[in-house]
C-alpha cells in the first residue's frame, strides 16, 4: 500500500522541472504518507468486503462438508487454500486433533454429542457465532443447540443432519422389512455394506438388540451388541469410508442393504442405480447432526472463520445438497432450492423438517469408548 | 561380494592399515542417523509399551496391561497367527512361481537380458497403492475376470468370491512380492554353473532329485532373500488387507492401526514391538544361516 | 555364464517360454488396466469401457489438491535424497574400506531399517515425535521417516559401485604427491559419481511412492501417496488412473536414466 504511494510521488517528481515548492510539497506528502502508512494499510482491510487473508485452512472433515468448486472459488478470491484431510470416524478425528491440535488442523467436523467431548478435552474454541452474518440463515432449530452451548458462544457451526434409516434394493430384498433383522438374513450374505465406524456399528447393534441408550451401553448391553455384530459379519461385504463409494456399490447392485442418511437414495439414482427403498426399524434408529468446530490454537484462525462463512452461502449450500441429497441446517439454501424449482427434491429429503433433527437419538461419544472399540475389533479379528 | 569385501584391503598390503581404521569415520553419519531415528524410537516405543494411557493421555505409570491385552486375547493372537500363516503361504507361492520364471530369465539371450530384467523391475516402480487398487478392478463383481467369463459364456452370474476375503489378500500379495522372489532366485541361479545340473542328470538323477540335491542348496541364498523381501513385509502389510480383505481378511497391522487411531499408544506400541521383535529374531536367525550382506549384495 | 548353448537342448523350452510370458502378463495386466481406464470416458474409473477421453488428464492437471500433493511429494523426496545420498555414500565407503571388529553387526544395523515394515517404523517415529517430544508433524518429519528407510538403498547402490573400484589409481595419485583430499576430489569422486547419481535417483523415486512410513509421520500437507490413499478410502475419482499412468511413465524415465548412468562402467 505505502509502496504504491511512494512510487506515485517519485514518478511525479521525475516528470516535470523540479521547483522548490514542488519539492517541499512532495516531501511533505511523502513524509505524511510514510507516517500514515501504518494507518492506511490497516484501514482498507477493515473497509474492504473481503478481509485480507493468508495461510492455508487445514480442514479435518467429511467429504460432504466441502465442495471443490467452492474451495476453488474461495482460493481464487482470497488466495487461501483449503486443505482437506479426511478421517475414518469420530474416534479417529478426535485422536488426530488430540495429538496435534491447532498446529496441524484449523477446523474439525464433529458429530452431535461428540462436540461436548472435544470441549471437555479442551480441544476446540467456542465461536461467537451469533455475530456472524450467516447466523440468520439458519433454521431456528439450529440457532441455539443446547448441548453445543458454551456461555454466549457456540462450540460448533452446524452443517448437515439426517436420520439413518435402513436402505435396501427392492429388486433383491423382498417382503417390505420393518426390522433390523433384515440385515442378518442369511439370504443377504455379503450384500450389506456399512460405513467403517466401529463405535456407531456397535451402537446400531445395540439399538437392534433393544438398548435404550446406544451411546451409553452397559457391559452386558455391549456384549449383546457384540454378539449381534458377530451374526452380522458374514453378511457384510465391506466397510465403506465414503458415501460416494457406497452410492456406487448400491448403484451397480453389488450391495443391497445399508444403513445410511436420507440422501443415499438420490445419490444412487444419480449414479445410475434403481430407486431404493428405506424404512425406520421398529426397534429404533440413530441419526446425527454435525458441525464444524474451530480447533483450539488454530494456526490460520481468521482464514478458517472466513471459509466457514463463505461455504455457508446459499448458493454453495444448495450445490452441496444437490450432490449429497441430505438436509442441511441452512434455511437460505432450502429457499434457494425452492426458488430454483428443486423444492420437491428438498422436501423428499426432509430438508423442510428441521424439527425432526432434534427428536432423534444422535451419535455421540460413549463414556466407555474403549469397550466399544474393543468389541468391534474382537468381532472383526 | 563377501569374498571381495575381505579381499580388497589385502590388495593394498600393509600401507593402509591405519587408513582402514580411519575409514571408520565414514560410518559416523549413518550410525548417528540410525541411532537417533531408528534405535532411539524403537527403544522409546519399548518403554511406552509398558506405560498406561488414561483419557487419551500417556501417563508415567508402569503396566504390563498392554501386553496382556494383546497376548491375553485369543482374538488378537489369532490374527497374529493368521498373519504369519498368510505370510508363509504368500512366500511359498512366490517361491513356487519364481523358480521356473527365474530359470526362464536365465535362458534369455544375453542381448535381451537387461531389457527383460528391467521389465521385471518396472512394475514395482509404479505406485504401490494403485497396483493394489487395480486388482479391485480385476477381481470385483464387475471386474475383468467376471466380465470375461460372462462374455465367454462360462458364467451366467458374476461370481463374488474373488474379492474381499483372505484369498484376495493372498493373490494381490503374491502379485506385489513375486518380482522380489523372482530376482532373488534368478541371481542365485545366475551364479552357479548349470552344467552341474546337467551333470547330475547325466549321472542318472531324476529332475526332482537334481533339484533337491543340486539346485536347492545352491539357490538357498535366493530363498533366504525371498524370506527377507516377502515374508517380512507381509507381516507389516496394511494396504492390501484394508482394500481387498473385506471383513475376513484383516491382518495384524490393521489391529495396530485401529489401536493407534483410538489413541491407545500403549497397546499400539506393545503390538508394534511384538511384530518388530518377531522380524528382528527372524533376521538374526537368517543371519546365522546365510550371510546377510551377501543376500543384499545379490 | 548364462548358457544360450543350452537353449536348443532344452526339451520344454516352448513350455518355459509360455510360462515366462504368462508371468509377465500377470505383472502387467493391472498396469495395463490402469492405463486403459485412464483414457476411458466412464465416470466410474473402471469397467465398462465407453470411449476414449483425455478428460481425466485435464482434470488431474486442474486439480488443486493433486498439484499441492505433487509439490509436497517433491519437497519430501528432495529432502530425503539430500540427506540419504551423502550419508549413504559415506557409509558405503566405510563398509567397503574400513576393517574393524563389529563391522558385520554395524552392517546389519544399517540394513535392517530397509527390511522392517515402514508402517511400524512410522508408528515408532510418531510416538517419539508427538507425545514424547511434541514436534509437530510436517513434510520434514515425513522426510526423516523416508531417510530412515531409504538410506540403506543408497548405501547398497554406492557400495556395489565401490566394489568394482580399482584402488591402485588412488595409490598412484598419492605416490605422485597428491594430498588425500585431492586424491578424493580428483580421482575417487569422479569414478564413483555414477553410483552416487544412481543412488540419488533411486532414493528420490522410492520416496515419491513411500506409503507406510508416511502414513504416521506426515502433517496436514499430504504427499501423492497420501492423496491416493484418501481417494481409495473414500470414493475413487477416475483421475487417479491418469495419475498412476503418469507415475509409471515418470518411473520408467528414471529407471532408464539410472541404467544409462550406471552403464558407464569404469572397466
Amino acid at each position: 500500500m505505502d509502496d504504491g504511494m511512494d512510487d506515485g510521488k517519485a514518478s511525479h517528481l521525475r516528470r516535470g522541472p523540479l521547483t522548490r515548492r514542488d519539492f517541499l510539497k512532495t516531501s511533505a506528502a511523502v513524509g505524511l504518507g510514510v507516517a500514515a502508512a501504518p494507518w492506511l494499510s490497516r484501514l482498507p482491510s477493515r473497509a474492504a468486503a473481503e478481509p485480507k487473508l493468508s495461510g492455508t485452512v487445514d480442514f479435518l472433515g467429511w467429504g460432504g462438508h466441502k465442495d471443490d468448486p467452492e474451495i476453488k472459488d474461495f482460493f481464487d478470491r482470497t488466495g487461501v487454500k483449503v486443505n482437506f484431510i479426511g478421517f475414518a470416524e469420530n474416534t479417529d478425528a478426535l485422536t488426530k486433533v488430540k495429538l496435534e491440535g491447532g498446529k496441524k488442523y484449523d477446523i474439525v467436523a464433529i458429530d452431535a454429542l461428540w462436540v461436548p467431548k472435544y470441549h471437555e478435552l479442551n480441544l476446540i474454541e467456542p465461536i461467537d457465532f451469533k455475530s456472524w452474518p450467516i447466523y440468520k440463515d439458519l433454521f431456528d432449530e439450529f440457532k441455539d443447540i443446547k448441548v453445543w452451548r458454551a456461555g454466549d458462544k457456540t462450540l460448533s457451526v452446524p452443517w448437515g443432519w439426517s436420520p439413518l434409516p435402513v436402505w435396501y434394493n427392492p429388486k433383491y430384498v423382498t417382503g417390505s422389512p420393518t426390522s433390523w433383522e433384515v440385515l442378518f438374513d442369511k439370504k443377504y450374505a455379503k450384500r450389506v455394506a456399512l460405513e467403517r465406524q466401529p463405535v456407531d456399528m456397535i451402537a446400531y447393534m445395540g439399538v437392534a438388540t433393544g438398548a435404550k441408550q446406544p451411546y451409553a451401553m452397559t457391559k452386558s448391553e455391549i456384549a449383546q451388541a457384540k454378539d449381534a455384530l458377530k451374526r452380522l459379519k458374514p453378511n457384510i461385504l465391506k466397510f465403506i469410508d465414503d458415501t460416494g463409494d457406497l452410492a456406487k456399490a448400491m448403484a451397480d447392485e453389488s450391495v443391497w442393504i445399508t444403513v445410511e442418511n436420507v440422501g443415499i437414495g438420490g445419490r444412487v439414482k444419480a449414479a445410475g442405480g434403481i430407486e431404493l427403498k428405506s424404512f425406520f426399524p421398529k426397534e429404533g434408529y440413530i441419526g446425527y447432526y454435525d458441525g464444524d468446530s474451530l480447533v483450539k490454537g488454530a494456526a490460520d484462525r481468521e482464514a478458517a472463520i472466513a471459509w466457514m462463512q463463505d461455504k455457508a452461502q446459499a448458493k454453495w449450500v444448495a450445490m452441496n445438497f444437490l450432490r449429497t441429497y441430505r438436509p442441511l441446517v441452512w434455511k437460505s439454501g432450502y429457499d434457494l432450492l425452492v426458488k430454483e424449482g428443486k423444492g420437491d427434491l428438498a422436501k423428499a429429503a426432509m430438508y423442510d423438517r428441521p424439527d425432526l433433527a432434534m427428536k432423534m437419538i444422535v451419535k455421540g461419544a460413549p463414556p466407555n469408548l474403549g469397550d466399544y472399540v474393543d468389541a468391534f475389533n474382537e468381532v472383526m479379528s | 561380494m563377501q569374498e571381495r569385501m575381505t579381499d580388497a584391503p589385502a590388495h593394498q598390503g600393509g600401507t593402509h592399515g591405519a587408513a582402514g581404521r580411519r575409514d571408520i569415520g565414514y560410518l559416523l553419519p549413518i550410525t548417528a542417523l540410525d541411532l537417533f531415528l531408528f534405535v532411539l524410537p524403537m527403544s522409546i516405543m519399548a518403554v511406552v509399551s509398558f506405560l498406561q494411557v488414561r483419557e487419551f493421555e500417556l501417563t508415567r505409570q508402569f503396566t504390563i496391561g498392554n501386553y496382556l491385552f494383546f497376548l491375553g486375547h485369543w482374538v488378537y493372537l489369532r490374527v497374529l497367527l493368521k498373519t504369519v500363516i498368510i505370510a508363509v503361504i504368500v512366500t511359498g507361492l512366490c517361491l513356487f512361481l519364481a523358480y521356473p520364471f527365474a530359470y526362464f530369465l536365465t535362458q534369455i539371450s544375453p542381448r535381451w537380458q537387461r531389457t527383460t530384467l528391467a521389465l521385471v523391475i518396472l512394475p514395482f516402480w509404479t505406485s504401490y497403492l494403485l497396483r493394489v487398487y487395480a486388482w479391485m478392478t480385476i477381481l470385483g463383481e464387475r471386474g475383468l475376470i467376471n466380465k470375461g467369463l460372462l462374455l465367454l459364456g462360462v458364467l451366467r452370474e458374476p461370481v463374488r468370491f474373488l474379492l474381499y476375503n483372505n484369498a484376495a489378500v493372498i493373490i494381490v500379495s503374491v502379485y506385489l512380492y513375486l518380482p522380489y522372489s523372482a530376482l532373488a532366485i534368478y541371481t542365485a541361479l545366475e551364479r552357479f554353473d548349470r552344467s552341474l545340473v546337467r551333470a547330475a542328470m547325466d549321472l542318472g538323477a531324476a529332475p526332482a532329485q537334481a533339484f533337491r540335491h543340486v539346485v536347492l542348496p545352491l539357490t538357498l541364498p535366493g530363498i533366504m532373500a525371498s524370506f527377507i523381501f516377502v515374508f517380512i513385509p507381509m507381516l507389516g502389510e496394511f494396504v492390501t488387507p484394508t482394500l481387498v480383505g473385506g471383513t475376513d481378511g484383516i491382518l495384524i497391522v490393521n489391529i495396530v492401526v485401529s489401536q493407534m487411531r483410538a489413541l491407545r499408544f500403549g497397546t499400539g506400541a506393545a503390538m508394534t514391538f511384538v511384530i518388530a521383535g518377531l522380524v528382528l529374531v527372524l533376521l538374526l536367525a537368517l543371519r546365522r544361516v546365510v550371510n546377510l550382506e551377501r543376500v543384499f549384495g545379490a | 555364464m548364462s548358457g544360450s548353448s543350452g537353449r536348443k537342448s532344452e526339451p520344454w523350452s516352448g513350455l518355459l517360454l509360455g510360462y515366462g510370458m504368462l508371468v509377465f502378463g500377470f505383472f502387467y495386466l493391472p498396469l495395463a488396466l490402469l492405463i486403459l481406464f485412464s483414457f476411458n470416458r466412464s465416470e466410474i474409473g473402471s469397467f465398462p469401457i465407453i470411449g476414449f477421453s483425455l478428460t481425466w488428464y485435464r482434470e488431474l492437471f486442474e486439480d488443486l489438491f493433486v498439484k499441492g500433493a505433487f509439490r509436497n511429494s517433491l519437497v519430501v523426496a528432495a529432502l530425503a535424497t539430500l540427506i540419504a545420498t551423502p550419508v549413504g555414500a559415506l557409509a558405503a565407503f566405510g563398509l567397503v574400506r574400513a576393517r574393524f571388529r563389529f563391522k558385520s553387526l554395524l552392517t546389519s544395523l544399517i540394513i535392517v531399517p530397509m527390511v522392517i515394515p515402514g508402517l511400524l517404523i512410522g508408528i515408532a517415529l510418531l510416538i517419539v515425535f508427538v507425545p514424547i517430544f511434541h514436534v509437530g508433524l510436517s513434510l520434514g518429519t515425513a522426510a526423516l521417516g523416508h531417510v530412515v528407510i531409504l538410506t540403506p538403498y543408497a548405501v547398497l547402490v554406492v557400495a556395489t559401485r565401490l566394489y568394482g573400484f580399482d584402488r591402485s589409481l588412488e595409490a598412484a595419485a598419492a605416490d605422485l604427491g597428491a594430498t588425500p583430499l585431492r586424491v578424493f576430489w580428483h580421482v575417487t569422486l569422479p569414478l564413483i559419481m555414477p553410483g552416487i547419481v544412481a543412488a540419488a535417483l533411486i532414493v528420490f523415486t522410492l520416496s515419491l511412492d513411500q506409503f507406510g512410513v508416511t502414513l504416521f509421520t506426515i502433517g496436514a500437507e499430504g504427499t501423492l501417496p497420501m492423496y491416493i490413499w484418501a481417494q481409495l478410502e473414500g470414493g475413487v475419482k477416475p483421475t487417479i488412473n491418469a495419475l498412476g499412468t503418469l507415475f509409471m511413465v515418470g518411473s520408467l524415465l528414471v529407471l532408464l536414466a539410472t541404467q544409462i548412468v550406471l552403464g558407464r562402467k569404469v572397466s
